[in-house]
Parts: C-alpha cells; structure tokens; sequence
C-alpha cells in the first residue's frame, strides 16, 4: 500500500546512502535558488538533474514526461515574469501589449528551473530510496519516529490516490458517464460522481490503513529501531564532495557574478 | 486450556451520536491457548467485539463502551490501545491494506521495530515468525505481488512478530478464495497446535468454527446467543439457521435425515457423519 514512487533498480543512485542523496537533491534547490534571475545559469543544474534521472536508472524519458506536462507553467512563467521585466533589457519580440526582452526570457527561464530542478531531484530522491530508508533519513536528522513515519505515509500515499482516482474513473466511465461530451459546465458537473466515491474510498482506505498501522505498534517507541541501515561510504563522500563543488561554484556564479 | 486470557463482563458497546448499544450485555470468557470462533450475520457486533477486546474501541475508535474487559489480566478500558501493545495483535480482512512495504522481510520486521526492540531481537522474531508460517524464501519479495491469500499470511506473521499472547482476526477470509482460505487456515491450525496463543475469529465462514474452534459464539443483535462447543452449537441447526448462521452441511443433512424419520446423530465433523453412517476410513 505504501509503496510510493520508489522503484527497484541497481542503479549508482540506488547504491547511494539516503544521506548523500538528500544533501545532494537540497543542493539542486540551493543552486536554483541561486541561479532564479538568469537561466542560462541555471542550465547546468537542469543538465545535472536530467544525467540524475538517466543515472538513476529512471530514464530521461520520465524527465522529458515531466518537463512536457510542466510546460503550461513554463508558458505562464514566461509571459508573467518576461513582462514583468519588459523594461529592462533588449526587446527580443513584441506581441502587441507584450514585450519580450532578453533580460526577461533570461528570468522566466531561471524561474521555471527553480521550481522544475528541484521537483525532478526529489523525483530522482524518492525514486531511488525505499519509503523504509526515507523515514530512517529522516529520523537520523533528528525527526521525531511519528512524524517520520507521518510524513513517508503522506508521501506514498499520493501514487495510491491517483490509482484509486482512475479506478473510480473507469468504474463510472464503464456505468455511461461521457467526461468529454458537453460544454465546460457540464463536463465540471460530471466530476461530482467521481469525486464523492473516491472521497469515500480514500477515507475508508486511510481509516484502515490507520487501524493497522496501529497494531503494528506505529508510535509506540520513541525511537523506531532500523534492522537495515544505510551505510555511508566512500562512494557517498566522493558523491558529495563532487556535488558540493558543482553547485557550489554554480551557486556562486548565480549570486556573485 | 490454562487461566482465563480475556474475561468480558457486561461489555456494552456504542457509537456515539447514536444511541442504540451495538453490543449489549455480553459476558465472555477466553481460556489461554483456546480458540473461539465469534459467528452471526454482518452487523450483529463481531467487529466491534474484537476492537473492545484489542484496546482500539474507545482509545482509537470513537465510541462509548461500559462493562469490565480483562485481557491477559490487563484492565483494556483503563489501559487504552497502547497498554496492550505486544500483548494482543490484530488482523483484518482486507489484505490489500495490510502490506504496507516493499518486502516481505520489511513487513515482518516492521512491528518489533515500532516497539524499539533491538536490532538482534527483531531479526531473532522474523526468523521465527518465517519459520512458524511456513515463510521461508518469500523475505525478498515484493509483497505487492504475491495472491491474496500470501499477503493475509504476511499480515498475520506481520503481527505475530510482537509476539503477541492473543491474537484477533476479523474475517480474516472474508476477501479470499478458497486457496488462499485454505492457507490461512492451515496457518492458523500450525499455530494453534503450538498452544501458545489465544485466538478469537470473527468469521462468517462454518469451516473455521468446524476446524479450529474449540469454542464457538453465535452473535445475533448485538448480543451473545449461543455459546459451546462447536459440536454443542451446531447440533441446533434450526437454531443457528434462524439466527442467520449456515450450518455445517453433514449437519444439514443429518439434520433433514432426521426431519425424515431416520434416527442419526448431528455430526459437525465429516470424519463423524462417515461414522455415522457406518463408513470406514478411506
């Protein structure tokens, strides 16, 4: 039930400690962060991730799926941030009201990787960590056992909801309901026999999930015990060091230059 | 069977805002290493009875529950859910919920490290917890992937790693076919021959109270009808029919045979009806 977004590979990232690969992906955010008001700077950092996806033995055909359903909102950044800083720069093209300058494209860019790096580095994180390694990380940086184990059930349980949302879709679509006749209104109106038997699956699917986690003893010690921990290595320090340096240097060229 | 393991007495039982009691009056007795089979049509109280007796109804489960419930000399009313953990385990009927991990090593050893055990005693728990469910050479697989039936096993080894004195099932076989019915059954024999533990089923199914129980109850409205052996039980056929019970069927049919005129006992067993009928062995 729990089995969230983790998938079993023998990739270089599965062999990672969690530690390395958590360091690593909140060293993405760090040089998105400080590469957000120019994308070009930004595109080592999209390149790195993108090797990490391929790495992790993901494929780079996941990260061409989630930049292509992240597209929309690369068109919103653009047009909002690229005329935001219409006055600065050189006009690259003018759509009547809308002026596009290099400074601002350069901006939009840098403001869709601060959002699409970091999302596809956790992707890479919680793909390649079992949920049990994820919640063992998180108490090894002092998170308390509940709200551990909390957090790594709220995370698996996403991938759960979506296949329940699209059993019940296929349940209703195979009673007659047509979600892609009629106008706008109607098609929004079609939703209400979806949504009220997926909220009543879903509470009923979490109620259970929380009777048994309660007799499995879920909260019981303060400190849960890990018969299978990580152990870091020298692979995980040479990983770190080269990261640190990376983004370090990507980081300071965001911020200094 | 030695001392009593779970004493109820005048357990009444409801769900608030609704004023109708679930379970009313119910007065109960379980001897350690006993097996009783709680039986009666959906809604008559089976589940709400486990959840009293596990510590969950009222500390988990909202609910208004007033009588006297001892398990394992613990004060369950007192001492909420989490004066009974380790003490008593519970299993449910759908195993889809249940297997929460990626392994079924994982899965076993999940409980014992909730409880903060060390490392050498939960490995030490899920060996034997392999061992006594017949589990070895399914550690390393994806429980995700295994039938209906492995996973209730999982869930039961699951739980048996707290090394629990009683163990609750609620229709543990409601959702199964007959294969994986036959499994947990066997399961739940190997266990039971051991003598270590007490187990209280709810279960609609009449083979459970025919091959394992040493004891069956007959629920009907919330309160306990019938109580004996399973032999003592189901040779009130009418009875238990009228309460919404199936009868075992040599039961049933020594039963029409007498409606007939023949003079025969009513067998539960079919080892007994085959005697009866002045069979051999096969």
């Amino acid at each position: 039930m729990l089995a969230g977004i983790y998938v079993e590979r023998d990739s270089f990232f599965h062999k990672l400690d969690p530690r390395a690969k958590l360091a690593w992906a909140l060293m993405v955010l760090a040089a998105s962060m400080a590469t957000q008001f120019n994308g070009l700077k930004s595109l080592p950092v999209f390149a790195s991730v993108v090797i990490a996806l391929a790495v992790s033995g993901m494929g780079a055909g996941l990260a061409a799926l989630i930049i292509f359903n992240a597209s929309v909102f690369l068109l919103v950044t653009t047009l909002v941030w690229a005329s935001m800083y219409a006055l600065e720069g050189t006009p690259v093209l003018k759509l009547g009201w809308l002026v596009l300058t290099d400074v601002g494209l350069l901006v939009a860019l840098g403001k869709f990787f601060l959002i699409i790096n970091p999302v596809l580095a956790f992707v890479v994180f919680f793909a390649s960590t079992k949920p049990y390694h994820v919640s063992w990380t998180l108490e090894r940086l002092g998170v308390p056992s509940k709200l551990a184990t909390a957090f790594v059930i709220a995370i698996c349980l996403l991938p759960s909801m979506v296949r329940t949302a699209r059993d019940v879709i296929d349940v209703q679509r195979a009673r007659g309901l047509a979600l892609d006749k009629g106008s706008i209104i109607e098609r929004l109106s079609k939703y209400a026999p979806i949504l009220i038997p997926l909220m009543a699956r879903l509470i009923g699917d979490v109620w259970d999930l929380g009777m048994v986690l309660a007799s499995r003893g879920v909260g019981y010690a303060k400190r849960r015990t890990y018969v299978f921990e990580p152990a870091w290595g020298l692979r995980d320090t040479a990983f770190s060091a080269l990261t640190l340096a990376f983004y370090g240097v990507i980081a300071a060229w965001g911020l200094l230059l | 069977m030695g001392a009593p393991a779970v004493v109820v007495e005048r357990l009444r039982a409801k769900y608030p805002p609704s004023r109708d009691w679930v379970l009313k009056d119910i007065n109960l007795e379980v001897r350690r290493g006993e097996m009783l089979v709680v039986m009666g049509p959906s809604g008559c109280g089976k589940s709400t009875l486990l959840n009293v007796i596990a510590g969950l109804m009222p500390s988990v489960i909202p609910g208004v529950v007033e009588g006297r419930v001892i398990v394992d000399g613990v004060d369950v009313l007192a001492a909420g859910h989490r004066g009974l953990v380790g003490r008593v385990a519970m299993v449910y009927q759908n195993p889809e919920v249940q297997v929460i991990t990626r392994s079924v090593y994982e899965e076993l050893a999940m409980a014992p490290e909730n409880l903060g055990l060390p490392k050498d005693e939960v490995v030490e728990r899920v060996e034997w917890a392999l061992d006594v469910l017949g589990l070895r050479g399914y550690e390393h697989k994806d429980p995700q992937a295994l039938s209906g039936g492995e996973k209730q096993l999982i869930a039961i080894a699951s739980v048996l790693t707290m090394r629990p004195k009683i163990l609750l099932l609620d229709e543990p076989t409601s959702m199964l076919d007959h294969r994986g019915t036959r499994m947990v059954l066997s399961a739940i024999n190997a266990l039971k021959k051991r003598g270590e533990l007490t187990v209280i089923v709810a279960e609609h199914r009449v083979e459970w109270a025919v091959e394992v129980a040493d004891k069956v109850a007959i629920m009907s409205g919330g309160r306990l009808v019938l109580e004996g052996t399973p032999d003592e039980v189901f040779s009130r056929v009418d009875e238990i029919r009228e309460l919404g019970v199936r009868p075992p069927g040599v039961a049933e049919v020594a039963y029409e045979l007498i409606r007939r005129g023949a003079k025969v006992p009513v067998p539960v067993h079919l080892k007994d009806a085959v005697k009866a009928l002045g069979g051999g062995a096969p």
